[in-house]
């Protein structure tokens, strides 16, 4: 039998790799192709291979970073909140410092600009008194392994038991 | 799509369920949605009495204004005027005291139904340390609990009277 092939049509797809934390792989292995079972970032709940709300294009025009604490966010969106006084700097997942994770492909490029901002709030809180309250600020940032915070504590924070003052 | 075009999806089919899984707000939160369709900045929601409180069998009204900088900033949450007594509301103007509702204690990962969630759980739990109605908060400072209850017991029945006459 001969095949003779008139026209080939080549469909990609492509995704964040995020590097996964153990018990987690199962999940990001998984393709999903539905926005509502994706991960989302929790500030724009837009999918991370989506857009944040103020770009129209995904992919490197609208990137996606690491932090050191494990929590994703669009760069844009995660910008916006370290740029926002109250945000203290801090991470709206776990309010631990934020930082990204170093020697990872997708976060290079945007390292420093998260250094010199997260420096400017802390500069600020000094300013302000209010610095002390942040324990965590003056330590140099903790290692950057995928094990330096486990992910079950980090996320107990948002449990409702908390929610109240 | 913005932010809150997002969740007023997921509100939507949330509150439409029966399924505890789906939605966990059954007998907590009666309904929320933007007062005008077309216009997602301002919102109301009906939530329940917590039993075994003098809120039980009574429904409180809430009003939400959500800012154009929202998520970065919190939303303006306030019970309808002379709609409830409670030590950490002021009762003429519906204004609530609620901590996770201050710019300097929001994270934008909190949505609308975690607020108005906070809000119920506000009820079952007052704050007395940081009372905006002081009268109210000396009562439970004092343990006495049957006065509290009678109060507020009170009020919501002359609530209902002047409601239907």
């Amino acid at each position: 039998m001969k095949v003779k092939i008139n026209e080939v049509h080549s469909v990609f797809a492509w995704t964040w790799q995020i590097p996964s934390i153990s018990d987690e792989k199962v999940t990001n292995d998984k393709l999903n192709d539905n926005d509502e079972n994706e991960d989302v970032c929790g500030i724009c709940r837009a999918s991370y291979n989506g857009t944040c709300p103020s770009c129209k294009f995904p992919g490197d025009q609208c990137p996606l970073v690491i932090g050191v604490c494990h929590h994703n966010f669009h760069d844009h969106c995660i910008y916006r909140w370290l740029d926002t006084p109250t945000s203290k700097g801090l991470c709206p997942m776990c309010r631990q410092r934020f930082q990204l994770q170093k020697g990872l492909a997708i976060n290079d490029a945007h390292i420093q600009k998260f250094v010199e901002i997260v420096s400017r709030r802390r500069e600020e809180m000094i300013e302000e008194g209010v610095a002390e309250d942040f324990v965590d600020f003056d330590e140099p940032i903790r290692q950057n392994t995928d094990n330096a915070i486990d992910r079950s504590q980090v996320d107990t924070v948002l449990d409702e038991d908390f929610l109240l003052r | 799509m913005s932010r809150i075009t997002k969740e007023y999806r997921v509100i939507l089919k949330t509150l439409a369920s029966d399924d505890p899984i789906v939605n966990p707000y059954r007998g907590i939160i009666r309904s929320l949605n933007p007062i005008d369709e077309t216009d997602l900045s301002r919102w109301e929601a009906k939530i329940y009495g917590p039993s075994h409180t003098p809120y039980e069998n009574y429904q409180f009204h809430i009003l939400i204004d959500v800012p154009s900088s929202y998520p970065m900033t919190p939303p303006r949450i306030n019970f309808e005027q002379n709609d409830i007594l409670h030590c950490n509301v002021k009762s003429a103007t519906g204004e609530i005291c609620l901590d996770i509702l201050k710019p300097e204690d929001w994270t934008p990962v909190w949505d609308l139904l975690h607020c108005v969630h906070a809000v119920w759980r506000l009820l079952r739990e007052p704050v007395c340390d940081s009372p905006l109605d002081v009268d109210m908060g000396n009562i439970i400072r004092c343990a006495d609990e049957s006065a509290y209850q009678g109060i507020v017991k009170y009020f919501l029945a002359e609530r209902e009277r002047s409601r239907y006459h």
